[in-house]
């Protein structure tokens, strides 16, 4: 297993201010799932500020984490639809509808394909969550794409270990996947998720022939003291305390 | 009908170049395209979901793709993947089943087709019964280039 050193990565200013917003922009829509977006936020910020870039096309596949996308987005001048997951808009970068887990991932891999078949450059990265990795589309997308040599597709599991109703250990563990993905064909990296040096380092490695798995080590719910690594804040809706305290620590 | 399923699908691909078939492990109407356009098709293995899902991922880069399988695989399996990937964002993908399976049992008998297909917003349904009724839903599916549904079912076999 990977050594977490998340908690010891200091946030920079950068990584609070998203959440900062995620927090807002989500309290005025209606939203939440705080868990799963701060656990996925350095990874938006990393794809968004430092990787995406021309033809290159990014899928949330684990929607619920759409507070901290839709800020990023917004920042970049979209509009997109501001619902608790995403609906296909590509005018305001959406390029898929997301929500049910398990159907980001395949999508990506069509998309690539017909890259390939196009011949068109661009890279396409998912985003699944470590819950979504149990469903039976994310073990046939793997070899799907393994042996259809996807290089132009990344796909990052944000790993915080927690699901909506528990820890993933306890309910349906996917220990292995890595090795498993790598035996069937794809380049695996493990970094710390919460690490923009790590995940830049390894967003920016080639992978010849290869898809590209990255699982990024994270803590759900990472950055508010009270939300990390307790599961309930899954889809907890915080009193006005707790958001006053959230708030301070993101400061 | 069979024939001429397979002889629509390689007249609309020599037409149109976007036009590309997936199929699940199912192929002997299909030989004709295969050996035509190796580059177009993509035998996807028995993973229907996936299929279904990569066929709105090739339409959102601009392809038109074309799904077979048999119809209870290809319409019942994979029905939250039509909902959402293909009718909720409205996407011009034809999945095409064959429905003439009437000797091989519950698994291989879908459940009322046209019933299930009036369910979503987006996708025509077309329910051909002979070679000629065939053409011109494959035709017409593809020139409206929205969302369809076509199950393919000789005159004469029962409703299931």
């Amino acid at each position: 297993m990977h050594d977490i050193k998340s908690a010891v990565t200091v946030l920079d200013e950068r990584s609070k201010k998203i959440r900062r917003e995620t927090f807002k922009l989500s309290k005025a829509n209606g939203g939440y799932h705080y868990g799963g977006s701060f656990s996925a936020t350095e990874i938006l910020i990393c794809l968004y500020d430092n990787i995406l870039a021309g033809n290159d096309k990014f899928i949330l596949s684990k929607g619920h984490a759409c507070w901290p996308y839709y800020v990023l987005l917004r920042e970049r001048g979209n509009n997109p639809k501001l619902e608790g997951h995403p609906h296909l808009d590509e005018k305001n970068g959406v390029h898929c509808t997301t929500g049910s887990e398990g159907h980001g991932f395949p999508t990506g891999i069509g998309m690539a394909l017909a890259r390939k078949q196009k011949k068109i450059d661009g890279h396409i990265y998912v985003l699944i969550g470590d819950g979504e990795s149990q469903e039976g589309t994310t073990w046939e997308s793997m070899l799907t794409a393994a042996h259809r040599k996807l290089d132009n597709l990344t796909v990052i599991i944000d790993y915080n270990k927690i699901q909506g109703s528990g820890f993933v250990k306890d309910i349906l563990p996917i220990n292995g996947i890595g090795k498993i993905a790598e035996i069937i064909g794809w380049h695996v990296f493990e970094v710390d998720g919460h690490s923009k040096h790590e995940l830049l380092t390894v967003l920016k490695e080639d992978s010849v022939e290869k898809p590209k798995m990255i699982i990024a080590h994270t803590i759900k719910g990472r950055g508010v003291s009270f939300m990390e690594g307790r599961p309930e804040w899954h889809s907890k809706w915080p009193d006005k305390e707790q958001e006053e305290q959230a708030m301070k620590e993101l400061l | 009908m069979r024939k001429q399923f397979g002889k629509t699908l390689v007249d609309l691909a020599e037409k149109d170049e976007r036009i590309t078939l997936l199929f699940g492990d199912v192929e002997q109407e299909m030989k004709e395209f295969i050996q035509k356009f190796p580059d177009r098709y993509y035998n996807t293995g028995l993973c229907e979901q996936t299929m279904i899902s990569m066929a709105a991922g090739m339409a959102l880069e601009g392809l038109r793709p074309i799904v077979y399988s048999i119809t209870p695989f290809l319409i019942e399996r994979p029905f939250e993947q039509i909902k959402i990937d293909i009718d909720e964002q409205n996407l011009p993908v034809i999945l095409i089943g064959f429905a003439d399976y009437p000797t091989h049992g519950p698994t291989h008998r879908p459940l009322n087709a046209e019933g299930l297909v009036a369910l979503f917003k987006n996708i025509t349904g077309y329910f051909p019964r002979n070679s000629d009724e065939t053409k011109k839903a494959m035709i017409d599916a593809y020139l409206i280039g929205s969302p369809a549904i076509i199950s393919l079912k000789k005159d004469g076999l029962p409703f299931f």
